[in-house]
C-alpha cells in the first residue's frame, strides 16, 4: 500500500490509529501492538501478498540468531558470538543480494564469460533493502550487547511498522521498541495527533504535487533523449534533483507524520539537503539514517579515520561503495557512489582550500554536483547518461523544446490560467509556467526550513495550510488516463 | 490554539472540502457515473473509455452502435432515421472484442428497452484471447459497481476541472456534443491512396502459413463466444446486427498475402461466421466481396479505417439487408474473396 492512495489516507490510517488507542484504553497492550503488527502486514503485503512470506521469514530468523548473539554476550563467548554475528550479517546480505542483486550479478557473468545463464526475473520485495539493514544493525547491536530480551511481538512490531517499512528512516531498535512500550504514549495525544497531520499534510504535498510534476517532465526527458538539446538536458538534471528530494524527503514527512499519530517519533532524515556547501555538508544532511547506518556498522568496523589517511580514505570510498550499490543493481548506482565516496575524500583532502572559498561558490559547485551525480543514478544505463553529459559538453542547442516546456503545468494552473487569460498568458506561456513553478520550487528549497527544523505549533496558520495542502493533495491522487491509439 | 481544537478543525476541515469537491463532480457528473446529461448542460463527449459506461447506464435509448474505431464514424441521426428508434454510439479506439462486450453487457443490464445492437468484428481480432485489452489504465473503477473506489472519480481534481469546463462551456451558450460527433475522426485525416501507402512499409513476403492451428482454433471460438454470441444467446429479443470490418486492398496485401495466410485466413473467417449464424438473432453482414469499397483507397484513410460515407454506406446495407450471410451463401462469398484476392495483383498498388 502507498501512503498516497485514497485506501490508506481515508480507510488504513484512521481504523489503525483509532482501533490501536481503543485497545490500549482498554489496558490489552499486547493486543494493540499485535493489531499495529497485523495492520503492518496487511500494508506490507497489499500489492502482493507473498512479501509478507518474506518479511516474516525475515524477522523470525533475525529475532532467533539475536536471541542467541545475546545469550552469548551474557555468557561471555565472544568467539562464538561473533562467528554467530557475521553468519546472521552475511544471511541478512545473502537475502538481500538475491532478491536485488542476483540478476544483475547474472547478467555481468554472461557479459564477462559470454555465458548464457537465464535471468531469474525476481520480484524485488519493497523496502528489502530497509528492513534487511534495520536489522543487521539489531544483529549487531545483540552480538555488542546492547540490545534487550524483547519479546517476538515487540521485535515483529519494530522492524514491521509500516510508516518506516518501505521507504524508512532507518530507525534503531532502542529508538522505537522503547517507545512503543512507554505507558505514556498508550493515550491519544492532541498534540501529537495535530503534529502528524501537519507532517502528512506536508509530506504528501511534497510528494503528490511538487515530486510528481517534477517528475513529468524528467520522464519527458528521458524518453526522449535523443531530441534534448543543452538547456533541455540541464533543466532535466536540476529537476530530478528536487524530484528525486522531494520524493523521498515527501515520504520522510509522512512517515514521521504517521508514527507522530502514535505518539512515536521517528529520526529526522532530511535536513534541507540542497542547503549544504560541501559533500561532506551534503551527507550529513541527506537521508541521514541511512549514512548513520553506514558510518556505524561500516566506516567504524573498518577502522573510521584512525588507521591514517590513506586507510580513511579508502574506508570512505568502501563506505559510499556500499551506499552505491544498496541504492539499486546497476553500475550506474556504483558510479554513482564512488563518485560521491571521490568528492568527499577530495573535499576532506583540500578542506582547507575550500574552506577559503566564498559560501554561494561552495554552494553551487555542491549542488551542482550533486545534481549532475543525480543524473548517473536516474539514468538506465551508463551510457545514456554519458550521451546526456555530452549533450551538454558540446553545447548542442540553446533553446528549451516545446514539450519540456510544458512538462511542469499542474492541470489546475492551466485551468486557473484559461479562465484567468482566456486569450492566453501575456508573452512566452511555457517559458512563464515553467519559470513561475520552478523558480518557486527552488526558492523553498533553498529560501525556507525543512518542516523537521520547526518546532510545530498550532497556530492558524498551520491549520490553514494543513486543510489546504491536504485536500489539494488528496484530490490530486488519481488522474485522467490518456489512451494513444496509434492505428490511424 | 488548544491542540484538541486544532485537530478538530483539521479533520472537519479537510473533510468538509472533500465533501464539496465530490459533491460539485456528483452534480455536474462529465462521465455520467451518477446520471444522464443535467437538461440544458453543455457536456463535452470525447473521452469513450471514460464516459461509455456512464452513457450506456443513463441515456435513453434502445438502439446501441457499439465497437472500436470502425464505428466512430457512425451518425446516429442516420442510423434513427433508417432504423427508427433513438440510437447511441459507444466507440472504444483499439478496443478489443472483451472491452467492447462488457460495455454491451452493461447497457443490457441497464436498459429493458434496447431492441437493436449494432456492431462492427474487427476481424484482425478474431485469434485474440478472449480478456485481452489493450491499454493499462482503464477506469475499471467507474465500471464496476463498488462504490469505494468511486473516490478515484469523485476525489479527482482532473474531474473537476472538466466538470468546470461543462458548466464555463454552457455559460458562454455552447451546445452539448451529439453523437454524430462522438468521437468522428473524418476531419482529422486524410484520405486516398497517397495517405493511405503513407503509414505503412510493405513488408517482405513470408513463407506460406500452415492452416488455423488447434490452439488458434480454440482461442477463437473462445474469443467469439465469451464475447460476442453468448451475450446474443442470453438476450433473445435484442437483434444484433454485427458486420465485418471491410478492411482496404492494402490490409489483404499487408496482413494477409505478404504473410502467405490466404488459406488460413479463409478458415479463420468460416469459422467465425458459422459460429454467429449459430444464434438466430444476430443478423451477420460482410462487404469484403464489394472489391468496389476495397479497392478503392478514396475510401480508406490508412489499410483499415474507411471514411464516414462507408459508414453510411453500411448502415444503408444492412438496414436494405445487402450483404447478410446465411448458412447459403456464405460459402459462395468465401469463394468470391478467395478467387479475388487470391488473383489479384497487389503489386499494382505500389505503381
Amino acid at each position: 500500500m502507498l501512503f498516497n492512495s485514497y485506501i490508506f489516507i481515508l480507510f488504513f490510517l484512521p481504523l489503525c490509529v483509532a482501533v490501536y488507542f481503543f485497545l490500549y484504553h482498554f489496558k490489552a497492550g499486547r493486543a494493540a501492538r499485535l493489531w499495529l503488527l497485523c495492520m503492518s502486514l496487511w500494508f506490507y503485503g497489499y500489492f502482493n501478498p507473498s512479501y509478507v512470506l518474506i518479511i516474516c521469514g525475515s524477522i523470525l530468523g533475525n529475532f532467533g540468531i539475536s536471541r542467541f548473539l545475546l545469550r552469548q554476550h551474557l555468557n561471555g563467548r565472544s568467539r562464538t558470538g561473533k562467528a554467530g554475528m557475521l553468519l546472521g550479517v552475511a544471511a541478512n546480505v545473502a537475502l538481500l543480494f538475491y532478491f536485488k542483486y542476483f540478476d544483475f550479478f547474472l547478467e555481468n557473468i554472461n557479459a564477462l564469460f559470454h555465458t548464457d545463464f537465464v535471468l531469474q526475473k525476481i520480484v524485488l520485495p519493497l523496502g528489502i533493502s530497509f528492513f534487511t539493514f534495520q536489522q543487521i544493525s539489531y544483529v549487531v547491536d545483540s552480538w555488542r550487547g546492547e540490545t534487550k530480551q524483547y519479546s517476538l511481538l515487540d521485535y515483529a512490531v519494530f522492524v514491521s511498522f509500516f510508516p518506516q517499512l518501505v521507504a524508512g528512516p532507518i530507525v534503531l531498535h532502542d529508538e522505537l521498541i522503547p517507545q512503543l512500550l512507554d505507558e505514556k504514549k498508550h493515550k491519544m495525544d492532541a498534540m501529537h495527533l495535530s503534529r502528524g497531520m501537519y507532517f502528512f499534510a506536508v509530506g504528501l504535498f511534497k510528494k503528490v504535487i511538487v515530486a510528481d510534476t517534477l517528475g513529468n517532465l524528467v520522464a519527458l526527458g528521458f524518453g526522449g533523449i535523443e531530441i534534448l538539446t543543452c538547456p533541455d538536458v540541464l533543466l532535466v538534471i536540476v529537476c530530478f534533483a528536487l524530484q528525486l528530494y522531494y520524493d523521498f524527503s515527501g515520504y520522510s514527512d509522512m512517515a514521521t507524520g504517521i508514527a507522530s499519530l502514535f505518539n512515536i517519533s521517528l529520526p529526522v532524515n532530511f535536513h534541507s539537503p540542497y542547503k549544504a556547501r560541501s559533500i561532506l555538508e551534503f551527507w550529513d544532511r541527506w537521508h541521514m539514517t541511512l549514512t548513520r547506518f553506514l558510518r556505524r556498522y561500516i566506516y567504524f568496523p573498518l577502522g573510521g579515520s584512525r588507521r591514517g589517511r590513506i586507510r580513511t580514505y579508502l574506508n570512505i570510498l568502501i563506505v559510499f561503495l556500499v551506499s552505491g550499490f544498496w541504492h539499486g543493481a546497476n553500475w550506474t548506482f556504483v558510479v554513482w557512489g564512488l563518485l560521491h565516496g571521490l568528492a568527499e575524500v577530495l573535499t576532506r583532502r583540500f578542506r582547507n582550500t575550500w574552506d577559503r572559498i566564498p559560501g554561494l561558490i561552495q554552494w553551487f559547485f555542491t549542488f551542482g554536483f550533486v545534481s549532475f551525480a543525480f543524473l548517473i543514478f536516474r539514468a538506465d544505463t551508463l551510457e545514456q547518461a554519458y550521451i546526456m553529459f555530452r549533450k551538454v559538453a558540446k553545447l548542442e542547442s540553446f533553446h528549451i523544446t516545446s514539450s519540456m516546456l510544458d512538462g511542469l503545468t499542474l492541470p489546475e494552473a492551466r485551468h486557473l490560467e484559461e479562465l484567468l487569460f482566456p486569450g492566453g498568458l501575456p508573452g512566452p506561456e511555457g517559458c512563464i509556467r515553467l519559470c513561475i513553478f520552478l523558480i518557486t520550487v527552488l526558492g523553498v528549497t533553498l529560501g525556507t526550513k525543512n518542516c523537521q527544523e520547526q518546532e510545530f505549533v498550532c497556530t492558524k496558520r498551520n491549520l490553514v495550510m494543513t486543510v489546504g495542502m491536504l485536500t489539494w493533495s488528496i484530490v490530486s491522487l488519481s488522474g485522467i488516463s490518456t489512451f494513444l491509439y496509434f492505428n490511424f | 490554539m488548544k491542540a484538541k481544537v486544532w485537530f478538530g478543525c483539521a479533520i472537519s476541515g479537510t473533510l468538509l472540502l472533500l465533501a464539496a469537491f465530490a459533491g460539485y463532480i456528483i452534480t455536474v457528473d462529465p462521465f455520467f457515473h451518477y446520471h444522464g446529461p443535467l437538461e440544458g448542460v453543455a457536456y463535452t463527449l470525447d473521452n469513450s473509455r471514460y464516459q461509455n459506461d456512464g452513457i450506456v447506464r443513463h441515456f435513453s435509448y434502445d438502439t446501441l452502435i457499439t465497437g472500436t474505431s470502425m464505428i466512430s464514424n457512425f451518425k446516429t441521426s442516420e442510423c434513427d432515421a433508417l432504423f427508427g428508434g433513438v440510437s447511441i454510439k459507444t466507440p472504444f479506439h483499439g478496443g478489443t472484442f472483451r472491452e467492447v462486450n462488457d460495455n454491451l453487457e452493461a447497457a443490457i443490464r441497464a436498459n429493458p428497452e434496447l431492441r437493436t445492437v449494432i456492431r462492427c468484428l474487427d476481424q484482425g481480432n478474431f485469434t485474440q484471447d478472449k480478456d485481452y485489452v489493450n491499454y493499462e489504465g482503464i477506469p475499471y473503477y467507474l465500471y464496476d459497481r463498488n462504490p469505494f473506489n468511486d473516490t478515484e472519480y469523485i476525489l479527482n481534481k482532473n474531474v473537476f476541472i472538466l466538470s468546470d469546463n461543462v458548466l464555463v462551456d454552457t455559460a458562454m451558450g455552447k451546445r452539448m456534443t451529439t453523437f454524430d460527433e462522438y468521437m468522428n475522426w473524418q476531419g482529422e485525416y486524410a484520405f486516398g491512396k497517397e495517405a493511405v501507402l503513407a503509414t505503412y512499409t510493405r513488408p517482405e513476403r513470408s513463407v506460406y502459413k500452415e492452416p488455423l492451428a488447434e490452439v488458434e482454433r480454440e482461442q477463437t471460438l473462445e474469443n467469439i463466444r465469451q464475447n460476442v454470441t453468448d451475450v446474443a444467446r442470453e438476450n433473445p429479443d435484442i437483434t444484433f446486427y454485427y458486420y465485418f470490418s471491410p478492411y482496404s486492398i492494402c490490409y489483404w496485401d499487408v496482413y494477409i498475402m505478404q504473410q502467405g495466410k490466404l488459406d488460413w485466413y479463409m478458415e479463420l473467417q468460416e469459422l467465425v461466421i458459422n459460429e454467429l449464424l449459430d444464434c438466430e438473432n444476430i443478423r451477420l453482414f460482410a462487404y469484403d466481396d464489394h472489391t468496389d469499397l476495397t479497392c478503392n483507397l478514396d475510401n480508406y484513410q490508412d489499410q483499415m479505417h474507411y471514411s464516414e460515407e462507408i459508414n453510411s454506406q453500411l448502415l444503408r446495407w444492412m438496414r436494405e439487408g445487402t450483404g447478410r450471410l446465411t448458412r447459403e451463401n456464405y460459402p459462395a462469398y468465401l469463394k468470391r474473396l478467395y478467387e479475388f484476392y487470391g488473383a489479384y495483383d497487389y503489386d499494382s498498388i505500389y505503381k
